[in-house]
């Protein structure tokens, strides 16, 4: 076999290999398992910009999971229909039919956007007739943050402790549709343990482990 | 020098040639190549939330619900931990008056069966699959066509009141019908025997808790007779030092097996089965008369029972009338009815009658019967004449089965309706009379099935559900008894909460007449032959276990040996016959034949042989694809063969003959040495090592430390390293309240994810369990006596593993824990190498379910470890973990007691005591500086967190000298 064939397919192989990586994915090169700027488009475009910032809904009020418990949670659509039931179209456009169905002199009509539409086919609901139908079909979101299976990470752990969501997440109320910012890596991690014991979190005292079972088990 | 390789290489093979320069080339291209393209990351996960999340459940957070074990009959209290809606653990429900919070093995194991996709999937109308309604068409037409023939109910023992009730006045509508129960292993004579002396057929509750004295005839009362769980809690519960330093009870056993009763005997006698009778009449001769007998160990036992009268109990496990009224007569004269025997509030465990049984079985072969239910049980396999039963079977117009797996029985069965998972379904059950409880479902039914109750509701034209009818009939029945709860809304709300209901009776107490035993039936001993002992494995039980690999996968505790039963003979009948151990044995009577794989038993009796029930069982054959396929792997079992033999058609065999066949079978054994003395190759010593430390409860009296052994400071090879937390977690193990029963090795197995390995690997001691119990053999006044020593990693201060990995996978943390980092872990296996205590366990191989649906009863919290890595016992330091999060948010302190790892939490003789060792008010703290603590292998100075407490016996002095 001739060799001098084998290195030049070889060469043109990893030539094009690094081509697709660099051209077609990401700007920096990274390490395995970092996932930084991963920014999944979701079955819903739902805006954290509109709601946590300029609704200035805090993060706890949809995520409730992560004052109790290990997951914060994707929010179940019963606690969107707890507003959208009612709101079913940004305020601007509504308040222009309004505006427009005075002039005509008649009935405004029901708007709804496309992205609340798809909220309301999921759970079935009628924004017509304000009724729930029988026929649902759960959300699939896209994950955005994920950690390996061997680490165990507990959300109410750090909310608990005073610990900032935009600490980890980064500012996800500026966010149309949510990116991750930090890699999330165990230097990461142990990195805020560290200083966090020294310095406290938001002038509090803590006790954050940086023992392996704090986090591996 | 290149060329003249090549040309040798071309001349002989034609194959294609690499130089090392290629294959460098080769594999720095490949290498790069993979890192990149691993690099691009953005795989996309799905994460679906419930739409409608309901209150109580967020996700990631567990729920724990009361409910009750259905592994047998004993039906003790549980609680379960549910997760996302996924049941994932049982454990003891610390409030329950019967179990208090015990649960063994087969509870523990529960929570798998759950996950079986072997269970049937929907109804079967000769062996196919149909829906309900057809089913129910059918066989009401069928019930109209015969309605006036004889209509049998043959169930196990139905400790449900909701379903008892169903089932009679299902049977009301049928002139001729009946319910009869039976029990595969029956004690169906003791019933009988208290309906002699007593007129009520019952099942006495045995009070353990109060017996200063127990004489156990062959009854196996802590591994597998009638409520092990309540009787264990009982007996240890007067075995405590801490509670009482100055009372010890006193066990006899006379027993022809050495079982796990026999093993926690202060003495134990090795007798066949046919020396019973004469064992019972000598004691009862002389506590009647006075008159003294020939042996002397019967006169001072006599002498104890009458010193202890009212506080003793005798109790015999043979299914004999006899021998039965002669117990109940020693237990009467003792005056233990009333104290230690309760008649009044009877137990409602085992409720079989051998005679119905046998009425049952003669109308079937005489074709008397137009239809017959089979609920409960597994006749055509448990029957001593089970395939010709079920060929009988074929003769009946109507056959129902209501199994949950496709078994023996429902094979014979017209119609098979089958049952949901005890943990699938709502039911009820009343343990001993006085106590309800109820079972209350943690999931949908995964399969089509319906319960007993929906069956028959639906077959009387009822529509009710199980859920309705238990509430109508507690409603109606049991809320009447009560006056404590204002409505029945708040008396269901409690107990559905706690799992069970107490409700007084005054039932008055019976008066004892005597009446004459049976005839003595004639001994026959001809020579040669063996009297055959059959019983009940704490695993497998009597079969309905057997497709839980869990429980194939547990070691007995005495033999060692998992996934087999064998022929356990004597060391003497091994020697006489020239039996090996493994040897194949060909065991007869008349027609009767097994091939058995023999195991010498010390402390078996010579004249005895002894065989496990419940193996063989039909689909045990799906174990076959157990455990990790390599070019020297050996197949757990083959296709078309089952786990072990059955031997039930041997249940009425008195005797047998046994000859060698020549074949020989592996059995998988884990534990190969068995001595506490040293090997002859490392140097025999007579002096005992001082891993196990024993004393007697007369010594124990006069010095506290008596039989422990300290070396005192020895040089250490260790640095001593100062850590800052205020917490050190240790664990102490009292060996005196161990009774060896297995039942935190499941616990820890179910929360640690720790998988099933096969009988190959097993056999190769590559078993992964993180605890095991170490069981020793010693000499006791030339009698046997049987240690338990439980054995898991000791999180030693200088953890020896810790110096030597090379990756620093395995590290101390600041709380005394020795931490393993899965990975990290290269595998190097250099830590299980150096660890004194063996507790290190390797994935040699990618051990998966062999069922898929299986892998849901897996703990979120832990890590599945993959292959290559070591794993082993972390303390459950997910549950540490999670109550230090609990604690931290609710600003305030650890409790002493509030963590519990797995095998502390359900040890129904509670022996584990796990808390901070730096606490000096905790639990643990106090133990740890009791007299009888000591660390194993002290001498080595490796400053183990965990104690181990001297085990006491009720003797008069240990003989043996620790070296």
């Amino acid at each position: 076999m001739n060799s001098r064939i084998t290195t030049i397919f070889l060469s043109v192989g990893l030539l094009l290999t690094l081509w697709v990586f660099l051209f077609s994915f990401t700007d920096q090169i990274k390490l395995p398992g970092d996932n930084t700027g991963f920014e999944p488009p979701q079955p819903i475009n739902y805006s954290h910009r509109l709601h946590a910032g300029e609704m200035r809904i805090v993060c706890q009020h949809c995520h409730t999971g992560a004052e109790v418990g290990k997951h914060a949670a994707i929010p179940s659509a019963s606690t969107c229909m707890n507003c959208h039931k009612n709101v079913t179209a940004p305020f601007l456009e509504v308040k222009q039919e309004q505006t427009s169905a005075d002039m005509e002199k008649r009935q405004p009509k029901l708007i709804v956007s496309t992205e609340l539409k798809k909220l309301y086919d999921a759970v079935g609901f009628n924004p017509d007739s304000n009724k729930y139908l029988n026929k649902s079909k759960p959300i699939a979101w896209a994950r955005v943050h994920s950690l390996a299976d061997f680490v165990y990470f507990n959300h109410s752990a750090h909310v608990n402790s005073g610990v900032d969501c935009q600490t980890c997440h980064g500012p996800v109320e500026t966010m149309e549709r949510v990116r991750q910012v930090k890699d999330f890596t165990m230097g990461y991690c142990v990195n805020c343990h560290r200083t966090s014991n020294l310095s406290g979190v938001n002038g509090k005292n803590v006790h954050a482990p940086t023992d392996c079972s704090g986090c591996h088990y | 020098m290149k060329q003249n390789e090549e040309k040798n290489f071309t001349n002989e093979t034609p194959r294609m040639h690499f130089d090392r320069r290629s294959f460098l080339k080769l594999s720095g291209f490949g290498l790069t190549g993979a890192i990149l393209s691993s690099c691009s990351g953005g795989k996309v996960d799905k994460a679906i939330p419930l739409l409608i999340k309901p209150e109580e459940i967020t996700p990631g957070v567990s729920n724990w619900y009361a409910s009750t074990c259905h592994g047998c009959t004993a039906n003790c209290g549980v609680t379960v931990k549910s997760r996302d809606g996924r049941p994932i653990k049982i454990e003891g429900n610390k409030l329950h008056p019967v179990s208090k919070g015990g649960v063994c093995a087969v509870g523990h194991a529960q929570i798998l069966s759950l996950y079986d996709s072997h269970r049937l999937k929907g109804a079967l109308n000769n062996g196919d699959l149909t829906s309900w309604e057809n089913l129910d068409t059918t066989i009401k037409n069928k019930l109209e066509d015969i309605k006036d023939k004889k209509i049998y109910f043959l169930s196990g023992t139905i400790a449900s009141p909701t379903t008892r009730n169903t089932i009679n006045n299902f049977l009301k509508q049928f002139p001729n019908s009946k319910l009869v129960e039976y029990d595969a292993m029956s004690v169906s004579a003791i019933l009988d025997a208290h309906k002699e002396n007593f007129g009520a057929r019952v099942l006495p509750r045995y009070k353990f808790e109060k017996a200063e004295v127990v004489v156990s005839i062959d009854a196996d009362f802590l591994g597998s007779w009638i409520s092990p769980i309540e009787f264990t809690a009982g007996y240890t519960s007067l075995r405590s030092l801490e509670n009482n330093p100055n009372q010890f009870s006193y066990h006899v056993q006379f027993e022809s097996r050495l079982s796990l009763t026999g093993s926690n005997a202060d003495k134990r006698i090795s007798v066949a089965p046919q020396e019973y009778e004469e064992i019972l009449t000598s004691i009862l001769e002389n506590i009647q008369t006075n008159k003294k007998q020939k042996n002397k160990f019967i006169n001072s036992l006599a002498e104890k029972l009458k010193e202890h009268k009212g506080k003793s109990l005798v109790v015999c496990g043979v299914n004999d009338l006899r021998l039965q009224l002669l117990t109940n007569s020693i237990n009467y004269i003792l005056g233990n009815y009333g104290a230690t025997i309760d008649i009044a509030s009877p137990s409602k465990q085992l409720n079989g009658s051998d005679e119905d049984l046998e009425i049952l079985k003669n109308d079937v072969a005489n074709k008397n019967v137009g239809a017959i239910f089979i609920a409960n049980s597994n006749p055509v396999y448990d029957f001593e004449n089970g395939n010709e039963f079920g060929k009988q079977l074929k003769n009946i117009p109507l056959v129902v089965s209501f199994a949950s797996y496709n078994d023996e029985t429902a094979e014979f069965s017209n119609y098979v309706c089958p049952t949901p998972h005890g943990l699938e379904s709502w039911n009820d059950s009343q343990i001993v009379d006085g106590v309800f409880t109820i079972t209350q479902p943690l999931i949908n039914p995964q399969d089509d099935t319906r319960t007993i109750i929906e069956s028959l509701n639906s077959w009387t034209n009822k529509k009710e559900t199980s859920y309705d009818s238990i509430k109508n009939y507690w409603k109606s029945e049991i809320y009447s008894k009560t006056s404590t709860a204002p409505t029945f809304e708040k008396f269901w709300n409690k107990t559905v909460h706690d799992g069970f209901a107490e409700i007084k009776n005054n039932n008055s107490v019976r008066n004892f007449t005597n009446s004459n035993p049976p005839q003595k039936k004639s001994i026959k001993n001809i020579n040669g032959e063996f009297a055959l002992v059959l019983y009940e494995k704490i695993s497998i039980r009597n079969g309905q276990n057997a497709l839980n690999p869990w429980l194939q996968e547990l070691q007995d505790p005495i033999t060692k040996i998992s996934w087999d039963n064998y022929a356990s003979i004597s060391r003497k009948t091994a020697e006489t016959l020239d039996i090996n151990e493994e040897d194949v044995l060909l065991i007869e009577n008349g027609n009767l034949q097994i091939e058995l794989p023999a195991h010498i038993q010390i402390g078996q009796n010579e004249n005895t042989i002894a065989i496990a029930v419940g193996y063989g069982r039909k689909g045990t054959n799906r174990f076959t694809d157990i455990g990790p396929e390599w070019f020297q792997s050996v197949k757990t079992v083959e296709k078309n063969e089952f786990v072990g033999k059955n031997i039930f058609p041997f249940l009425k065999t008195e005797f047998v003959k046994i000859s060698k066949t020549g074949k020989t079978r592996t059995l998988a054994n884990s534990q190969e040495y068995n001595s506490l003395q040293l090997p002859k190759e490392l140097g025999y010593k007579k002096e005992e090592r001082a891993i196990f430390q024993k004393t007697s409860f007369d010594e124990y009296k006069k010095d506290q430390s008596s039989g422990s052994i300290h070396h005192g400071e020895l040089l250490s090879l260790w640095t001593e390293t100062p850590r800052g937390s205020d917490i050190h977690w240790g664990l102490s193990i009292d060996l005196t309240k161990c009774i060896g029963c297995s039942a935190c090795i499941v616990s820890c197995q179910a929360e640690n994810n720790i998988p099933v390995v096969g009988k190959d690997e097993m056999h190769r001691d590559r078993d992964l369990h993180w605890i095991r119990i170490d069981r020793y053999y010693n000499e006791y006044e030339n009698e046997l006596d049987v240690l338990f020593q439980p054995m898991l990693c000791q999180h030693c201060g200088n953890a020896p593993c810790e110096t030597v990995c090379p990756v620093l996978a395995t590290v101390h943390s600041e709380e005394g824990l020795n931490q393993q980092a899965y990975n990290r872990c290269v595998g190097t296996r250099y830590c299980a190498n150096n660890c004194p205590y063996k507790v290190r366990r390797f994935n040699w191989f990618e051990y998966e379910h062999n069922d898929d649906r299986e892998k849901l009863v897996l703990n979120p919290d832990v890590t599945v470890r993959e292959r290559g890595v070591i794993e082993k016992c972390s303390m459950c330091i997910q549950r540490i973990q999670e109550i230090k999060i609990l604690a931290k948010k609710e600003g305030r302190k650890i409790s002493d007691g509030e963590i519990e790892p797995a095998c502390a939490q359900s040890c129904p003789s509670q022996a584990f005591v796990f808390g901070n060792l730096k606490d000096e008010k905790s639990k643990i703290s106090k133990l740890s500086k009791e007299k009888r603590a000591y660390h194993v292998l002290e001498e080595i100075g490796v400053k183990p967190s965990l104690t181990y407490l001297t085990r006491v016996k009720n003797r008069e002095k240990e003989t043996t000298q620790h070296g």
